[in-house]
């Protein structure tokens, strides 16, 4: 793999980080009814620690890769190999079929994959949010049922930053960017969110096809570097 | 299939709560929520059993007279994840 590809499926990875609906879908809900039942303050508190949820399981799993990659020679031997890289651009074009065919629910709304219980225990979760802890254990775990799209993610991304010519010090600062940029959808859905729900619902609806197409052509593309890196 | 009795104490509080966030002024959104479940009470009145999904559709139209965004809120709420 080649620094250009390495880079290009890291700017990709984060890119789908950002694009992906779960933890966003989760956490508009949960500014709503935060601001709906608290003064802004205490709204924007919670929602901070909800932020933080977040951004710390994404850092936790994206060190427990690339911790794995780095301390293990087998897994690193397997790693350099082709049928891995072809593997790997497999699993990617699965997901591109899998975003296109199930990732949204047919329907009105928004409706995600996950199963419908899941997405009522996370209605009352949201809801039932008081304290801080609450806030940052539900940002924690909104990440954990997209883990089928978002693992590979990680893998090739940690595997990214290994082919990197980069101090520890700078891949450390890559995986602290790629957290920032995965949450940073969120951080614009609060100030949205606050400014007219109905909108901002409205908006995501409108768009549903949009945002599966665009997430769709991000995992292509990673698939299309990962053949790119292995036939040139 | 399961019946629970209609809770309107906590219909009303839940679109307190959707209110509130909207940015709807305290007393506009008591008054215009409280005429709201009168009118749904007033045509629930013949009903013995009603199902969740009438029920949210008869609150959303009774909401559309008074505030749209409310009412559009109120409806796709759970449609999001």
């Amino acid at each position: 793999m080649s620094v250009l590809t390495a880079v290009g499926i890291l700017v990709l990875a984060m890119l789908i980080m950002a694009s992906l609906q779960l933890v966003p879908g989760i956490f508009a809900l949960f500014s709503h009814y935060v601001a709906g039942k608290y003064p802004r303050s205490r709204a924007t508190d919670l929602s901070t620690f909800f932020i933080l949820g977040v951004e710390t399981s994404v850092v936790v799993i994206f060190f427990c890769t690339y911790a794995i990659l780095c301390c293990s020679p087998a897994v690193t031997f397997i790693v350099d190999s082709d049928i891995f890289a072809w593997t790997m651009a497999g699993i990617f074009i699965a997901l591109t079929l899998g975003i296109l065919g199930f990732y949204f629910r047919k329907g009105p709304g928004t409706k995600l994959f996950i199963s419908r219980r899941l997405a009522s225990n996370f209605n009352a979760k949201v809801i039932a949010t008081k304290t801080r802890s609450d806030a940052f254990t539900l940002g924690l775990t909104a990440s954990v049922p997209e883990l089928i799209f978002t693992l590979p993610i990680y893998l090739m991304a940690a595997i990214s930053i290994m082919r990197l010519d980069s101090t520890p010090l700078e891949r450390a600062g890559i995986i602290l960017l790629f957290a920032i940029v995965s949450v940073f959808p969120l951080i614009i859905i609060h100030h949205l969110s606050n400014h007219n729900f109905a909108d901002f619902i409205k908006f995501r609806f409108k768009n549903k096809a949009f945002f599966r197409f665009v997430l769709a052509l991000f995992y292509l593309f990673i698939a299309a570097l990962i053949i790119l890196g292995v036939t040139a | 299939m399961t019946s629970t009795p209609l809770d309107l104490k906590k219909l009303k509080a839940e679109l307190k709560i959707h209110a509130h966030a909207l940015g709807i002024p305290t007393g506009a959104a008591d008054d215009f929520i409280k005429r709201a479940i009168q009118d749904v009470t007033k045509a629930l009145k013949p009903k013995k059993i009603i199902t969740d999904q009438d029920l949210k559709r008869l609150v959303t139209k009774e909401l559309k007279k008074y505030h749209k965004d409310l009412a559009y809120v109120y409806e796709n709420h759970d449609k999001i994840i």
